[in-house]
């Protein structure tokens, strides 16, 4: 349970985030060091090259140029590193700059250090690199060919990793379905986006022979452990510090060639030296995600029962893995995951993880969700439409009804109202006079489609998900809680932020169990020399886990505090209450101490503790969620309105109902939800990383690469329905990713919805306005339908 | 690189200085005067985070050399708040979780700041359009417009207050 | 994301100005607005010399209504056109265009004279322009010109503007009582550039029979361009639905081309639906 108090619960606002209205956040950008330089990169011109020759001359000698580096010139400060240290995985060998071969347009080939980006940028266009063109694989269907040009020549094809998995029989239950829909679904290659860009200042004490590396991340410790590696430095050399970060959602995880070269050009030149990418540098090669082919056939009988399926996931990984994070989570999540909220017993999935001259894929918002929840949602509409059945009650018939439940592919659903949610839903939006309105408008030629869509997400892993593949990423979380001397109180998390408000969020839980105003609670974060080991921030686990060692210590401290409180008032301890920054003997006002006289003899006067109690008053705690993940639960319903003319989607309405469990602070949850709502709708809409056939991106500025804006971002009505967790501490469950992982499903059917009458047919994204009108062009529409 | 003199004026106060002339009007903010709250989201005139007031009126400072703003007035989100006390648009930023991570927010607040000079009670479609300029990736918008709807009120019942 | 190093010259004339072009030829560059230019710069896809900088020359700022004629200096903000009560009053179509030109912050810097000369091809005050016949004034130290607004287009991103040339100002003529006009733009975001736009300016006479007509089309093809036979056909009858329909069909034939956004099919499909729209706009209950 969660604590009573003034602020949980509560849409208690941001006041300690008071910096940002005023202009004076601290991002990395903002920082600047005395004698600090400044670098950028050379970068490949082509997706697939061998290099020749590079010529650093003509930039070295410019009178400007603080130095100019290649691969070979820093080989004994960086060392290589390999795709994922285990899991059924190809491993291939990857330099910090580019090393015989290129293999993505943006690749970075050689380092420049000026005094600061301008004359960086000058003195980049003065590196000269001798490539011999290579044919460019840029389609993972193409690569999987035989005959396909190979990224890495030591493999027998691109398929960095190939997994299969089977549980019951689907083959033999296909052959007894009613029916079964067979399909190809195709999905876009997007990116975060963070309003900020990523930037990395690093400054080489030689004096202690330490390193101080600033960068807006989102899992310091994870940076820390894997610069220690590629540096070759001790742990205990190295302290990682996030600022301020500009929003993050997942590209800031991985830990990027840029970053190590950064930290080792200070070393190197014993100043500190600063990278900020600009936008295009942020588009071309900052991890890209969801790209990916899935062949589906879904078996029903003919009450509508899902009774099996058979998958084909093709996972377009670019070209490179990342640190910290490997190229197979996306492809792999994808695959186990597609069930999302339905029974099914017989499931099999064949994975392959290709390789392309495109740049890296790694983890954004949602993972692979946004994409299994399309082709799942869109495969029980087809169904719906095979059986003549609603889309609604097709739902209805597969929706897992009993908690907890073993899913097909491992996981355990610890609890839920997957059935009471889709029914809420289709209260809230109303959804039969929609429907009816759908068909009198049908009647004037206007198409009005209504879509909807049930969605679990897995949320905060726990169970060593990324420790198991040897990768230094933490499922558990530390809290360290302090009430200090003066009464105030300081806690210390593994975690970090990039705008989800969890300083607030975390301060209320603290405040409530231990009585004190919110405004007495500091939050740190972010800086490995002052926070506990945790994971940082993904997988929606900064409430989940942050919370729960939050909660964990903050009880444990409230027990301190009652016993010395207890102690120095002559009561029982389970008589002392906590309130207003006081301990107060239950029933009277007039016996009470304050903290801060708790606190003075907790430090000070020791001696007055109760028998044999540590001095102090701080505490420590270490969490991790026993299953492998807690389970949020999402269902989302729009109505739209397409323009047949040219091909334009209007939302006329978008309803969204969301289990996360207790709400700590609806105003962050929602605003969490609405965020993560549009940017599911980018995907469906607006976004599309495009490649030519030569492997060029074609998207690298804003203004191609498309984010919607004020006038594209829908009211969204939020409903929650608060079912504890069994698992977690006080029933937390994460919400950060459902409303991206729901948004393209939801969408793609209310236009499929909308398009009936033409017999066109969703299966790819994004759903542009040109492509919803090739979807329908030279169809007549059909009447009624 | 020969570099020119300009006179700036910048939250009221006057500047003196020597720029290169490629040298973006941002970064002679950002980096040269250290008002860090104007932010650099694109360098192309996309993102909005980059917005000052030029002469009162909203600008791109990623999309202006700092010579041709020679002699003229800007204001940055640092100038709204002079009495150590929160402009009612940054108030209502906050009441309203109108930021998340907060790197579009100053953009933002200047672009909601000269919208309600001429407008002060906009509706809904208009503020939309208003600050359409300005890209958030985080909160889907809405609780933006919440925060100007806000802060129009809040403005309203400051000037009631003042009134004779 | 930063500029290459450039010259920078800030005449504060007319005369200072062309006296600038003409000692860096094709070395210069005119920076009005900086709207288009400056991201080009920041990419470094454009990397001028000289950057002549005219916003000191007042001269080029003037708005003036002269002899039924609209003259907008080159300097002339698009904020000044979607706003300023002579524009609204004498060409209330180029009002309605700007408000559709990118958002506040690029109305406020970009200028009239800094689109045409950019000569992009969903620019919307280009194909305007092309709509309401008017002409551009070009001037160097070696005389002045004046160009049908037609020949100023040559390419994508390409005039008849010679190096040493400025653009010193464009002449609209004033709407008379009987003009009709019609402004759409289809874009995929707001404030985003037109897949297609599409703009008409139709003169009646006493009868209401249409006398004069001139519809455009931007966006679609490399350059915005007037549909003649469109505009044949609607010429000497009132405006009928069969008339739209086929002067909306041959936007459909203008030339389209493909990028990440649409294909070429589209665009023309697009430019069809516009010009039905814009036709219906002009006339509005009359038909």
């Amino acid at each position: 349970m969660l604590p009573s108090g003034r602020y949980v619960g509560q849409r208690v606002p941001r006041w300690e985030d008071r910096r940002f209205v005023e202009g004076r956040g601290r991002y990395l950008d903002d920082l600047s060091l005395p004698d600090q330089v400044e670098v950028a990169f050379a970068r490949s011109p082509y997706a697939h090259a061998r290099i020749r020759r590079i010529d650093l001359q003509a930039a070295r000698s410019h009178p400007e140029a603080i130095g100019v580096y290649a691969w070979e010139d820093l080989r004994d400060l960086l060392r290589p590193y390999w795709t994922m240290p285990r899991g059924p995985i190809r491993q291939a060998r990857v330099t910090p700059l580019a090393s015989e071969k290129v293999r993505w347009v943006g690749e970075p080939v050689a380092v420049v250090v000026a005094r600061d980006r301008y004359v960086a940028e000058d003195l980049c266009e003065l590196v000269t690199v001798e490539y011999e063109p290579l044919a460019p694989v840029v389609d993972a269907l193409e690569a999987m060919k035989p005959d396909s040009p190979r990224l890495y020549e030591e493999w027998p094809d691109n398929v960095v990793s190939h997994q299969t998995f089977q549980a019951g029989n689907p083959e033999a239950e296909l052959r007894g379905c009613a029916v079964v829909v067979r399909k190809r679904f195709r999905s876009n290659r997007v990116t975060a986006v963070p309003l900020e860009g990523r930037g990395v200042l690093a400054r080489w004490d030689p004096r202690e022979e330490t390193l101080t590396v600033w960068m807006g991340h989102q899992d310091v410790h994870l940076a820390r452990a894997v610069l220690s590696e590629i540096l070759g430095l001790p742990l205990s050399r190295i302290r990682v510090v996030s600022p301020d970060v500009g929003g993050a959602f997942g590209i800031k995880l991985p830990i990027y060639p840029e970053e190590m070269v950064v930290c080792a050009l200070s070393r190197l030149l014993g100043r500190p030296v600063k990278w900020v990418q600009d936008r295009r540098e942020s588009l071309l090669g900052d991890t890209h995600a969801r790209e990916a082919v899935v062949d589906v056939e879904a078996g029903f009988d003919a009450a509508g029962k899902l009774r099996a399926m058979r998958i084909h996931v093709i996972s377009d990984a670019g070209a490179y893995a990342v640190a910290g994070r490997g190229p197979i989570i996306e492809g792999s999540m994808l695959a186990r995951e597609l069930p999302g909220p339905y029974d099914l017993r017989h499931y099999a999935y064949t994975l392959d993880v290709v390789m392309t001259n495109k740049a890296p894929v790694a983890v954004y918002r949602g993972v692979a969700i946004p994409v299994s929840t399309f082709v799942m949602e869109r495969v029980m509409d087809l169904a719906a439409d095979a059986l003549q059945m609603d889309p609604a009650e097709i739902r209805r018939r597969n929706l897992i009804r009993t908690f907890p439940y073993a899913t097909v592919t491992g996981h355990v659903y610890d609890a839920g109202q997957y059935l009471e949610g889709l029914e809420k839903l289709l209260e809230l939006v109303d959804y039969g006079r929609w429907r009816a309105e759908q068909a009198r408008l049908r009647e004037q030629g206007r198409y009005l489609g209504v879509g909807i869509c049930c969605l679990v997400d897995a949320t905060a892993r726990g169970g060593g998900f990324y420790g198991r593949l040897g990768l230094k990423a933490a499922t558990q979380e530390g809290c360290i809680l302090r009430v200090d001397p003066s009464g105030g109180i300081i806690a210390a998390l593994g975690t970090t932020t990039q705008g989800q408000g969890l300083h607030t969020a975390l301060a209320q839980l603290i405040a409530d169990t231990l009585g004190v105003p919110l405004e007495r609670v500091t939050v740190v974060m972010g800086d490995t020399a002052t926070t506990p080991y945790g994971g940082g921030a993904w997988a929606s686990r900064g409430a989940v886990a942050g919370g729960a060692v939050a909660l964990l210590a903050a009880r444990r401290l409230r027990e301190k505090i009652q016993h010395i409180a207890a102690h120095l008032l002559e009561a029982a301890p389970e008589d002392i209450e906590l309130a207003e920054g006081r301990a107060f003997v239950r029933g009277t006002t007039a016996r009470s101490l304050s903290l801060e006289e708790i606190a003075h003899t907790a430090y000070f006067v020791a001696v007055d503790l109760p028998a044999r109690m540590e001095p102090g008053l701080e505490v420590m705690v270490h969490w991790e969620p026993e299953i492998p993940a807690t389970f949020a639960y999402t269902a989302q319903a729009m109505v739209v309105e397409v323009q047949p003319e040219t091909g334009a989607v209007n939302i006329l309405k978008y309803v969204v109902v969301e289990d996360c469990g207790p709400i700590i602070n609806p105003g962050l949850v929602d605003g969490q939800l609405r965020g993560g709502i549009l940017q599911g709708l980018g995907q469906a809409l607006y976004e599309d990383l495009v490649y030519d056939a030569q492997g060029q991106l074609l998207t690298s500025t804003l203004l191609d690469y498309l984010l919607p804006g004020f006038c594209e971002a829908p009211e969204v009505e939020i409903h929650h329905l608060s079912t504890p967790s069994t698992r977690t501490v006080g029933g937390l469950r994460g919400m950060a990713e459902s409303g991206t992982a729901g948004a393209p499903a939801v969408l793609a059917n209310a236009v499929a919805d909308a398009l009936k009458p033409f017999g066109a047919e969703v299966t790819a994204l994004p759903l542009s306005p040109a492509r919803v009108a090739e979807l329908i062009r030279g169809q007549k529409p059909t009447k009624g339908g | 690189m020969d570099r020119i003199s300009i006179a700036l004026s910048v939250n009221g106060k006057p500047y003196q200085l020597a720029v290169e002339p490629r040298r973006l009007l941002a970064d002679v903010l950002r980096r040269d005067l250290g008002f860090t709250g104007v932010h650099l989201g694109c360098e192309h005139g996309v993102c909005g985070a980059c917005t000052v007031l030029l002469d009162g009126e909203v600008v791109r400072s990623c999309l202006m050399f700092a010579v041709q703003a020679d002699g003229y007035e800007i204001l940055t989100v640092e100038g709204l708040n002079t009495s150590g006390e929160l402009h009612p648009v940054q108030r209502a930023f906050i009441e309203e979780f109108g930021f998340q991570c907060g790197f579009c927010t100053p953009g933002m607040i200047l672009s909601a700041y000269r919208l309600l000079q001429e407008h002060p009670n906009p509706s809904e479609y208009e503020i939309r359009r208003a600050l359409a300029g300005n890209l958030c990736r985080c909160t889907g918008y809405v609780d933006i417009v919440r925060s100007v709807q806000r802060a129009a009120v809040l403005l309203t019942q400051r000037e009631a207050y003042r009134a004779p | 994301m930063k500029p290459a190093p450039f010259r920078y010259v800030r005449p504060q004339t007319r005369m200072e100005a062309m006296e600038a072009l003409a000692r860096y030829g094709e070395d210069a560059k005119v920076l009005a607005g900086g709207q288009s230019l400056v991201p080009l710069m920041n990419l470094r896809l454009a990397r001028p010399k000289v950057l002549v900088d005219i916003n000191r020359v007042a001269e080029l700022g003037t708005l003036e209504r002269r002899d039924g004629v609209l003259i907008l200096g080159a300097l002339v903000r698009h904020r000044q056109v979607e706003r300023d009560v002579r524009v609204t009053e004498a060409c209330p179509i180029l009002s309605r265009a700007a408000a559709h030109i990118g958002f506040p912050a690029v109305r406020n810097r970009g200028t009239v004279g800094g689109s045409l000369a950019h000569a992009d091809p969903a620019a919307e005050l280009g194909c305007v322009l092309l709509a309401t016949g008017a002409v551009v004034v070009l001037e160097s130290t070696d005389g002045r010109r004046e160009v049908p607004i037609e020949d100023l287009f040559v390419g994508p991103y390409t005039t008849c503007i010679r190096p040493e040339e400025l653009l010193v100002e464009v002449r609209v003529p004033v709407f008379g009582e009987t003009t009709r006009w019609g402004f759409a733009e289809f874009t995929r975001h707001e404030g985003g550039f037109a897949l297609a736009l599409a703009a008409c300016v139709l003169h009646l006479d006493g009868q209401g029979r249409v006398a004069a007509a001139r519809v455009a089309v931007g966006g679609a093809g490399p350059v915005p361009v007037r549909l003649r036979e469109a505009e044949q056909v609607l010429q000497g009858a009132p405006l009928s639905e069969e008339r739209v329909a086929e002067a909306a069909s041959f936007a459909c034939a203008v030339e389209g081309y493909d990028d990440v956004h649409a294909p070429a099919w589209y665009r023309q499909r697009l430019a069809g639906w516009l010009v039905r729209r814009v036709l219906q706009q002009a006339v509005g209950e009359e038909m």
